[in-house]
């Protein structure tokens, strides 16, 4: 389990989060929501160490996250930040590839593997491709590929493992947003936890056991998308009149904005 | 060629290559360099004969002093700061994330060249001649080694270790350096200063055993170091926050690539001067050749590196015998084009 008590951590004098408590544990998708500004990317900084909190714990299955070497981290979660671009000419299947860093030592890559993950992500056709040469859309592809790989090298070794990633699906159409968000789950469903930044609610209502709703820095709600996602909360977080319907047959949710 | 070879992921044979396993494209290099390193021991004011250089036929007394005493400390001299500068262009590249990136644009070459002219300057007044061939060596990995420390305190006290940070305190280390190295020359007498002149327009003329082995020992040991950081710093190309994700050390590998690089640029420019461009333009051809993971530009730029300067050396021996040119006129008159080209190419993609 990924566990923060009470963190809080500022920009100068500005406070970015504000005594937040959250967990992720192996098998649940987790999902932060809130308005633009909200200190979601930051809340995942945290989760994913790369930002220290000035105040408050992140523990990784009991363990303070500052005395888990980066060797281990990587070999427990894997992190999908947003967009990244290359300077150099890198196939996509290189960057692919890196995504087995951690686990290089243990075993070495099995191309079948590769070609498995690049499968199940849709990228199978862009392997050969120059990575500077792709599309918004396809380089987030890629970019899920890689972690993908590593979640992949996570399960293998019969850790806990965590899967965070921010707004995986920013500059997918709805065809691959799906996709996405459909292998998050079976990668859950394999026990992986995953911390999952989305600005979509009706998707997030779809896909996460948990959601977290977070606005100016504080933490309005957790808990179960349909105690969470509410017409009031939505409303005053998101400063305008927000009314929700749940299709009761399909379980889902829709937003009448 | 390179595009047929990654062309295909679903045969076995072909994947292997995809992987970026090339060693015969590095083989094909070693061979070059062997080559290129036979040819310019041969060609000369004084040619000598191919069979005599492998020792199978008897060479006159002059031949043997030619070839010991002055034809093979140059061309060692000529091979090893090529592969130096190559190698550290490569990694500060990779380290910068920045194709244009080069040993003298962060600084690394100017300090040297501060480090070995104070030396020759100030340190001829209290030192013995015999003393100097190893004292400025030492001034110029110094120099080196200086410039790239305050290149990191800057950047750690300005808060962040970000790469463009880095960059941009390189751009000013290296106008200090400018302005240094005006000073002294200001300060020397005339037969310094023509010693000084020479030197800045980088030359392997003055190549004796003595100047050479400490250098072939210090940029031997970094380059060692470089290439094996190859594969982390393909991981680095991802971002700082991607690579310490993936569990590169960040700041651990910054600090080796930048002692390392700072060494070899430091003891390539002690005992050459300033040689312009081979750290731009040889990884750049070697990613042509071998593909952009740095486990294999690394080697490869040690190996091309070697072969294009020991060629730009016999060029400037012969261009214009018997009278010799600086080597570094040679390189900068081919890469300053080179340089103009990769400007209007690497600009910016949206």
């Amino acid at each position: 389990m990924i566990e923060l008590r009470a963190v809080s951590t500022r920009y100068g004098k500005r406070d970015i989060l504000n005594d937040i408590d959250l967990s992720i544990t192996p098998g649940q998708i987790v999902g932060i929501v809130g308005p633009n500004g909200a200190g979601k990317s930051t809340l995942l900084h945290v989760i994913a160490g790369t930002l220290t909190p000035d105040v408050g714990e992140v523990a990784l299955d009991g363990d303070a996250l500052s005395s888990v070497s980066l060797l281990q981290q990587a070999r427990r979660r894997a992190v999908m930040s947003q967009q990244i671009t290359m300077a150099f000419a890198y196939r996509v299947h290189e960057v692919i590839a890196m995504g087995w860093e951690p686990f290089r030592e243990l075993e070495p890559l099995e191309i079948e593997l590769l070609r498995q993950v690049a499968e199940t992500c849709g990228v199978q056709h862009l392997l050969q491709r120059r990575f500077d040469q792709l599309s918004g859309g396809e380089r987030q592809r890629v970019q899920f590929a890689r972690t993908s790989l590593q979640v992949e090298g996570i399960t293998k070794q019969a850790h806990n493992g965590y899967w965070l990633l921010d707004e995986p699906t920013a500059s997918l159409d709805i065809g691959f947003e799906l996709a996405v968000l459909r292998q998050l789950r079976a990668v859950a469903v394999r026990g992986v936890g995953i911390g999952v930044v989305l600005h979509d609610l009706e998707k997030a209502a779809r896909f996460c056991d948990v959601v977290a709703l977070l606005n100016e820095g504080t933490m309005v709600a957790v808990g179960a998308p349909r105690e969470v996602l509410t017409d009031t909360t939505l409303t005053r977080v998101y400063r305008t009149p927000i009314d929700i319907e749940w299709h009761e047959q399909r379980g889902r949710l829709l937003i009448h904005a | 060629m390179r595009d047929e070879a990654v062309a295909d992921l679903n045969t076995p044979e072909h994947a292997a290559v995809a992987f970026g396993q090339r060693p015969p494209f590095l083989f094909a290099l070693l061979l070059a360099l062997l080559v290129v390193l036979v040819i310019a021991i041969c060609i000369g004011a004084i040619p000598l004969p191919l069979r005599g250089i492998f020792g199978l036929a008897q060479m006159s007394n002059m031949q043997d002093v030619v070839l010991y005493q002055i034809r093979l400390p140059r061309v060692v001299l000529a091979a090893i700061a090529g592969a130096g500068l190559a190698c550290a262009g490569a990694t500060l590249q990779a380290l910068f994330r920045n194709p244009l990136a080069d040993p003298s644009l962060i600084g690394v070459s100017g300090g040297a060249a501060v480090g070995a002219i104070f030396m020759i300057v100030l340190g001829a007044g209290f030192f013995s001649d015999a003393l100097m061939p190893y004292l400025i060596p030492l001034a110029a990995v110094a120099g080196a080694i200086g410039i790239t420390a305050m290149l990191y305190g800057f950047a750690r006290w300005f808060g962040n270790f970000e790469v463009s940070t880095m960059l941009l305190v390189g751009i000013a280390l290296n106008s200090i350096s400018t302005v240094a190295i005006g000073a002294f020359q200001f300060l020397s007498d005339d037969t310094q200063l023509r010693t000084l002149v020479f030197w800045l327009m980088g030359s392997y003329g003055r190549a004796t055993w003595v100047t050479v082995l400490p250098a072939v020992g210090v940029i031997v040991s970094a380059v060692l170091v470089l290439v094996s950081l190859g594969r982390k710093l393909d991981i680095l190309q991802l971002g700082e926050t991607e690579a310490r994700h993936l569990s590169v050390d960040v700041d651990k590998l910054k600090r080796y690539t930048v002692i390392a690089a700072a060494a070899a640029v430091g003891a390539a420019v002690a005992v050459s001067g300033i040689i312009a461009f081979v750290g731009l333009i040889v990884p750049h051809i070697v990613r042509l050749i071998v593909g952009t993971s740095n486990r294999w530009v690394l080697p490869g730029a040690v190996l091309l590196g070697a072969s294009l300067s020991v060629l730009a050396d016999l060029v400037s021996r012969i261009i214009i015998v018997p009278a010799e040119l600086p080597v570094g006129l040679v390189t900068s008159a081919l890469g300053a084009p080179f340089f103009l080209w990769l400007i209007a190419v690497a600009r910016p993609r949206t």
